[in-house]
């Protein structure tokens, strides 16, 4: 029981205290400020908010393939002709998915993990989306697998992981470049990111 | 007067996400304290403090103590274990070694001797050329651990009668606090470890501070972690996370270095 039973509420606001209460980043009082918001909003306005909420649920799926989130299966990119099949691009989030689309220069295929492995918060191999990865290299003409991970612990682990697995498949593996982000400051870079630079330079 | 600003060198053992690219971290203090920070927009690419808060980063820190939880301002890397993080089998030790040293630590209450064990560990760690190694130094860790949170088991003499020990084989009961004769058994014989003389020897060499080892036969290394890990697990009351991830490599028992380095060379 998240809210105290003696507070003189209804009991639907409760309810939506409650439900607000359990999203992520989402405190009681927030929770109980969003509720009053609700409370106070035209009609129409708490209407289209519900049903964009119950719209997400009905529609969304994974995508069999890449396990993106999508509304048909397979997703938008996964049935593209335009697109080049013979590369995927691994990630971490959907919302990975959307940044590199929005650079617009990648016009391969992508495969969605739905998080990292993070043995320190019990997060293995298994609690990902590998397995698919695998059947789809099985299965699928693939040449070259792009690990698009971001550059935590989390996200090497999970590189080193994945490279060891795709070896008897004989595909190429590439790594995202690391080094100096654009705007960055050298004198503000760590070790590990000056390194990675200084080996990945580029003649001019 | 209260003083707000302050340096310190820490271990980092943990950095969280939080919110629009900021991050808690979680790290060791030279005083041996656990300590807990925000690092506002350290997530963000131009961040420039963000590269030197990675986990298993040892660092100088700059903090601001406001009314809740410290601010980092600055952040100095000054020792990154690059080794440890370019190999999944090492990378892997030393997020279970963490695990447990944020375990076994607490906020406000200065523990010196953890700090140096801490990086002790991930130093010999890191110069480890051999699994039996790699495991031997995660063990001589967990059991001095113990010994400077103030868990170390009784490896000499029975915990209930305090006659001297020298037999074959042993009985360890976690719970009551390290080996028992078989005359004062009765009553924990359920809870019960039995452990070879070998084993006891390792363990009383790790206590005396030896940590080179010739040869090891596999199945003593394999106890003295059974051991350790319930051992550590106990004292910890809860479960040892990563270990599930550890056991899982060490059954893959791949060792050639599979670095993002050599991976960006592929």
């Amino acid at each position: 029981m998240l809210m105290d039973s003696n507070i003189p509420a209804p009991k639907p606001v409760i309810k939506l205290i409650e439900a607000f209460n359990r999203l992520p980043g989402i405190g009681p009082k927030s929770a109980q400020r969003l509720a009053y918001y609700i409370i106070r909003m035209p009609k129409e306005e708490a209407r289209l908010l519900a049903d964009a909420v119950l719209g997400v649920k009905q529609t969304i799926i994974f995508c069999s393939s890449c396990q993106n989130l999508t509304e048909i299966d397979p997703c938008v990119i996964c049935s593209s002709s335009t697109r080049d099949h013979s590369i995927i691009c691994l990630v971490e989030e959907p919302l990975d998915v959307l940044a590199l689309e929005r650079a617009g220069f990648y016009k391969g295929q992508y495969h969605v993990l739905h998080g990292l492995i993070s043995p320190i918060n019990g997060i293995g191999p298994d609690d990902l989306k590998i397995k698919d990865l695998l059947f789809r290299l099985e299965y699928e003409h693939i040449s070259e697998v792009v690990l698009a991970l971001n550059p935590t612990l989390e996200g090497d682990a999970t590189a080193m992981y994945i490279q060891r697995l795709l070896s008897p498949f004989g595909v190429t593996t590439t790594n995202l470049a690391r080094g100096l982000p654009v705007g960055g400051n050298l004198e503000y870079a760590d070790d590990v990111t000056l390194s990675r630079a200084f080996h990945g330079r580029r003649e001019l | 007067m209260l003083i707000r600003h302050h340096r310190t060198e820490a271990l980092i053992l943990k950095a969280s996400p939080y919110g629009e690219g900021h991050t808690i971290v979680t790290a060791l203090t030279s005083r041996g304290a656990q300590l807990k920070a925000m690092a506002y927009g350290s997530r963000k690419l131009t961040s420039r403090i963000g590269g030197h808060l990675t986990p298993l980063t040892r660092v100088e820190l700059a903090l601001y103590k406001s009314r809740d939880m410290a601010t980092i301002k600055q952040a100095q890397n000054l020792e990154s274990f690059a080794e440890l993080k370019n190999n999944l089998s090492l990378m892997t030790k030393a997020i279970f070694i963490m695990e447990l040293i944020e375990g076994f630590s607490n906020t406000g209450v200065g523990n010196p001797p953890l700090f140096d064990l801490s990086l002790i560990s991930l130093r010999q760690l890191q110069s480890s050329n051999d699994k039996n190694l790699e495991d031997l130094t995660v063990s001589c860790f967990q059991l001095n651990l113990l010994k400077v949170t103030g868990f170390m088991p009784e490896l000499y003499a029975c915990v209930e009668c305090r006659t001297i020990l020298n037999n074959d084989n042993y009985n360890f009961i976690i719970d009551i606090g390290g080996l028992c004769c078989a005359n004062c058994l009765n009553g924990h014989s359920e809870r019960a470890i039995n452990v070879s003389s070998e084993c006891v020897d390792i363990l009383r060499q790790f206590d005396r501070g030896v940590t080179l080892f010739s040869e090891l036969p596999l199945g003593s290394i394999r106890e003295l972690r059974s051991v350790l890990d319930r051992s550590t697990g106990f004292w910890l009351d809860r479960e040892i996370r990563s270990v599930r991830f550890m056991e899982r490599m060490n059954q893959c028992d791949v060792h050639e270095p599979m670095s993002a380095v050599d991976m960006e060379s592929v």
